[in-house]
């Protein structure tokens, strides 16, 4: 009787085997197939998740009154500030005429433009991956930069399907962008660090950073093309380990909020130049 | 018996509805794994294969739309509730302080695998994301099982009483 027991239990533990081998072969095969299919389903009810999502902002909204309510505050600051500025409105016009130039505008890049709609991103809040509506047959490719309508830099395309395409954002683990002062033309290279926010590391003491820089991607990068908007420097500080060195901490200019739409730039593939 | 199955799977998909769009965030922040906690509760109630059906559904939805790569929410599932499963065999997980120690036992599991893959990957700051998340789902996961087990010592209450 035991005998017999002990035969079940070995014929069961081969069935579960060969399942479980089954199992993992049919899910690691099927990536090409699953993948589409998921992402095509769950737009479809995006109008239920459209209706949640903007639960999710308002319940956002209720979770960060505090960080609002100081927002706030800061802004009526700011405003005063800005009416102040306003007193050196011929500098501020012919600032804007430099940034305009330095960041030549969509008409002056002569880049051709996919615009698609932003229809999922990551639900595990890790990677910081978003999906778009269009692939393949509009011509997308992996490889190619993501914007906002002002050139602001979103990410880059990781993977294309025939409709949909994967792509990961700045914020993306490991992200490193070679950046450059708009300003100053000062070269540096942004990174996260263990909380995510960006930081401009190892800066030599002497350079010319300034807090509220614009810094845009310079001609280092392999991943991203240049003159893309990427961040503001926020506040400075002496880095830990080398006292001749200075880091600053950036604000991104990727505001979750605007992410709706983006643009893809189409004809130029920075990581195959 | 299939009614229970029923409204079990309809109440996975809009869990699993309710993760995709709020859970999505382009910013890397600490979500909350509705889903995880499902999966435990359903560990509780469901027979293994039934559980393992819903576990192959969730990862196929946390790997596509995550992608840090293919199959990584699927291993890292099956470990963690595979591990859950073999506590329940020698925790009594009919009680509610043994079914306590299983789901935290899983949710620790589970972000264990998350993290020493984000590791090996060189991911530190992400690794204190997954900490915040751990803390964040297992609270929940705590807070849960506590209401759970007040509700059916209400029932068992009224229930004597009738």
């Amino acid at each position: 009787m035991k005998q017999r027991n002990n035969f079940h239990f070995l014929i069961l533990l081969v069935i579960l085997i060969i399942t479980s081998i089954l199992l993992f072969k049919f899910y690691f095969f099927q990536e090409k197939t699953l993948k589409p299919q998921l992402v095509y389903g769950l737009e479809r009810g995006g109008l239920i998740g459209n209706y949640l999502f903007n639960f999710k902002n308002w319940t956002d909204d209720f979770l960060h009154f505090n960080s609002l309510r100081k927002q706030l505050s800061e802004l009526k600051y700011e405003n005063i500030k800005l009416i102040n500025q306003l007193q050196n409105f011929k500098e501020t016009k012919e600032e804007n005429a430099l940034l305009k130039n330095a960041l030549k505008i969509k008409d002056e890049t002569g880049w051709s433009l996919v615009s698609a709609k932003i229809i999922l991103m990551d639900p595990s809040g890790l990677t910081g991956s978003f999906w778009i509506n269009k692939g393949t047959e509009t011509g997308l490719k992996e490889g190619m930069n993501v914007i906002l309508e002002d050139k602001i830099l979103v990410g880059r395309l990781i993977e294309c399907f025939n409709n949909y395409c994967r792509g990961e954002s700045i914020f993306s683990p490991e992200t490193k962008i070679s950046v450059e002062d708009l300003r100053s033309s000062t070269l540096a290279i942004a990174e996260k660090d263990m909380k995510g926010n960006f930081r401009l590391k190892l800066v030599p003491y002497e350079s010319d950073i300034k807090i509220g820089d614009i810094l845009i991607t310079s001609s280092e990068n392999t991943d991203f093309l240049k003159g893309l908007l990427v961040a503001k420097v926020k506040k400075s500080g002496l880095s830990s380990n080398v006292s001749s060195l200075k880091e600053f901490i950036l604000e991104p200019l990727l505001n979750f909020s605007q992410i709706s739409s983006v643009l893809i730039i189409s004809d130029i593939i920075p990581s195959s130049q | 018996m299939i009614q229970r199955y029923l409204l079990n799977f309809i109440l996975f998909l809009s869990i699993i509805f309710i993760q995709i769009y709020f859970g999505m965030v382009l910013f890397l922040s600490p979500v909350l794994n509705i889903a995880l906690i499902f999966l435990i509760f359903t560990l509780f109630y469901f027979p293994l294969l039934y559980l393992f059906f819903l576990i192959f559904l969730t990862a196929i939805t946390l790997d596509t739309l995550s992608g840090l790569f293919w199959g990584m929410s699927f291993i890292v599932l099956l470990i963690s509730l595979g591990i859950g499963i073999l506590l329940t065999r020698f925790l009594e997980k009919s009680h509610s302080f043994p079914r306590l120690i299983i789901g935290e036992s899983i949710i620790f599991i589970y972000y264990l695998c998350l993290f020493i893959t984000n590791l090996v990957l060189k991911t530190p700051y992400i690794s204190f994301i997954i900490f915040q998340q751990f803390l964040i789902t297992s609270i929940f996961y705590l807070f849960l099982s506590f209401l759970l087990n007040q509700i059916q010592k209400l029932k068992v209450k009224s229930q004597n009483f009738k």
